[in-house]
């Protein structure tokens, strides 16, 4: 099965700025990728290139194995985009605004009706279905996209910013219809997105993007990235013992914290194995051994922001 | 393609007859384009009855013009101030298909604002029985000009005004620039290359060439609009 995204070197430059800069990814159907990175990143010149909206300045990119450009129009036939601007009819209904895009998506009037009535279900709006959209809160707004998003059943989803500007109810509304999506599989989903627990929670794989650049790709769990000393979390009997124990060179114990948790922060990663003797030799009655894992956050702070 | 464009003329009728302000407009630009002449009767001057009907076909073309011009450039500008325009190009309908669908309803509410225009004088003629401005109808040149010059001339500036604003998405300018298209017909009389008093065959041969116009303006800038050159994502 051919990959679902493959990004090659893809790079657009802008008069005298280059908003994103040899981009290299590839994701499989299937992936839920999380694409993050600070305003002015390149996310959004990155989305519009794969809808076939920007031309890339060098480089190439497939989406669905079709050429955005090319073939424009059969990769939007099976693609449920989300923009940051949801961009919905004011002066049509709810149900007006799915009615035009099923027509868009050249659905007979039988299928145009069940759809529309099966996406506004989904988001919870059928009972707001002959509503004025100028009249919808933002958080009905992107409830209402993401039912147009998934109206032709699409193949690939690409939702930009789709709980930006929610307020808390509105995020887990939104973050549970997300999981949901996601759950169900097979359908690859692109979603660029600040929040990094919903990146967390939500995606199979993420990407964090920085001044147009991809720094980091991977699992949200096993993502690494920037230089970070090596931390284990020790749980012992006799902590204080640990106070006395010869560390290896460059070692730093902190704790025990309320749980009798101690911290190590070591020069290298192979210290470990030293650092367990040396505790074993002070008797410090070494019950457990945890490599901390950091969080999302942590990497991407360290990745953006460099710290 | 024409179910495309079909779904976007479809579309567009519903923004427009959902808008207020747009629609205000219109039947304004009816009225006034509709009763002038009735009102223009009760003048105390000696206005020939050829010259009556001639300036009858003037206002039926103004109002067509006047509100082309406000429609073509509205339907773009509109809907990139809503954000709709970016949803629109992103969704799987053909590049043309966008162009046509809107240069297409800015002419047919130009033409429909023409036809509207003329249905208000005959009202206007029936309350005022004495007057004959609308006697340009009982005659087949008359006929032919006041329901095609509308609609050859609704469409030329329409498909310069649908380009001018999805290339330059800027309001004033795309406005200006569809007003001033008018201009380029209008040239050779303000600069008496050819005589205002040219005869009704010679009007008529000048809208079929000007229907050819239209027609290779419409297949031009279904071509020549493509969305990734758009300067709304630059």
């Amino acid at each position: 099965m051919s990959a679902a995204i493959v990004f090659q070197g893809l790079t657009r430059r802008f008069a005298g700025h280059t908003a994103v800069a040899d981009l290299n990814l590839e994701l499989q159907p299937g992936t839920v990728f999380g694409f993050l990175g600070p305003n002015g990143s390149g996310k959004t010149t990155t989305v519009r290139m794969m809808l076939g909206l920007l031309r890339p300045s060098a480089g190439s990119l497939r989406v669905l194995d079709l050429d955005p450009i090319a073939d424009g129009e059969r990769l939007r036939s099976q693609t449920g985009v989300l923009l940051d601007q949801v961009g919905l009819y004011d002066r049509l209904t709810a149900r007006q605004n799915l009615d035009l895009f099923a027509r868009i998506a050249r659905m007979g009037p039988a299928e145009r009706r069940r759809k529309v009535e099966a996406a506004l279900k989904r988001v919870d709006l059928w009972d707001r279905r002959a509503d004025h959209v100028s009249g919808f809160s933002k958080g009905m707004r992107q409830k209402l996209g993401i039912a147009r998003a998934l109206l032709a059943d699409p193949q690939l989803l690409i939702l930009d910013e789709p709980t930006s500007g929610l307020d808390p109810v509105n995020i887990k509304l939104l973050r549970d219809l997300l999981t949901s999506l996601a759950a169900e599989g097979g359908r690859t989903i692109f979603m660029c997105t600040h929040q990094l627990d919903e990146a967390q929670r939500i995606c199979s794989q993420v990407g964090i993007i920085r001044a147009g650049r991809l720094v980091a790709v991977g699992a949200p769990e096993t993502l690494e990235g920037g230089e970070r000393p090596p931390v284990v979390r020790l749980h012992c009997a006799r902590p204080e013992a640990a106070r006395g124990a010869r560390l290896p060179e460059g070692t730093r114990l902190e704790g025990p914290d309320a749980e009798g948790w101690l911290r190590a922060t070591l020069a290298h990663p192979e210290d470990v194995e030293a650092l367990v003797k040396a505790l074993v030799a002070a008797d410090a009655g070494v019950q457990a051994v945890v490599p901390e894992r950091r969080s999302l956050e942590d990497v991407y702070l360290s990745v953006v922001e460099g710290t | 393609m024409s179910e495309d464009i079909g779904t976007v003329l479809r579309k567009e009728a519903s923004e427009f007859l959902g808008n207020v302000r747009t629609l205000r407009v219109f039947f304004l630009v009816v009225l006034i384009s509709g009763l002038l002449p009735s009102l223009s009767a009760q003048l105390p001057v000696h206005i020939p009855t050829t010259l009556r009907g001639a300036l009858s076909i003037f206002y039926v073309v103004t109002a067509a013009v006047v509100v082309v011009a406000q429609t073509a450039p509205d339907l773009v500008i509109r809907e990139r101030a809503g954000h709709t325009l970016e949803s629109l190009l992103s969704s799987r309908l053909p590049d043309a298909a966008v162009f046509a669908g809107k240069a297409l309803t800015a002419a047919l509410m130009g033409y429909a604002a023409a036809l509207l225009t003329m249905v208000v004088q005959l009202a206007g003629s029936a309350v005022r029985l004495h007057t004959v401005h609308w006697l340009y109808l009982a005659s087949p040149t008359g006929r032919w000009l006041a329901l095609g010059a509308p609609l050859v001339i609704a469409a030329y500036m329409a498909a310069i005004g649908t380009y001018v604003a999805l290339r330059i998405l800027d309001q004033w300018s795309a406005y200006m620039i569809t007003v001033m298209s008018l201009g380029v017909i209008t040239l050779p009389f303000a600069l008496h290359w050819i005589s205002l008093d040219v005869a009704a065959p010679w009007l008529r041969g000048a809208v079929f060439v000007l229907a050819a116009v239209d027609a290779s303006l419409m297949a031009l800038g279904g071509r020549l609009f493509r969305r990734d050159l758009l300067v709304l994502f630059l």
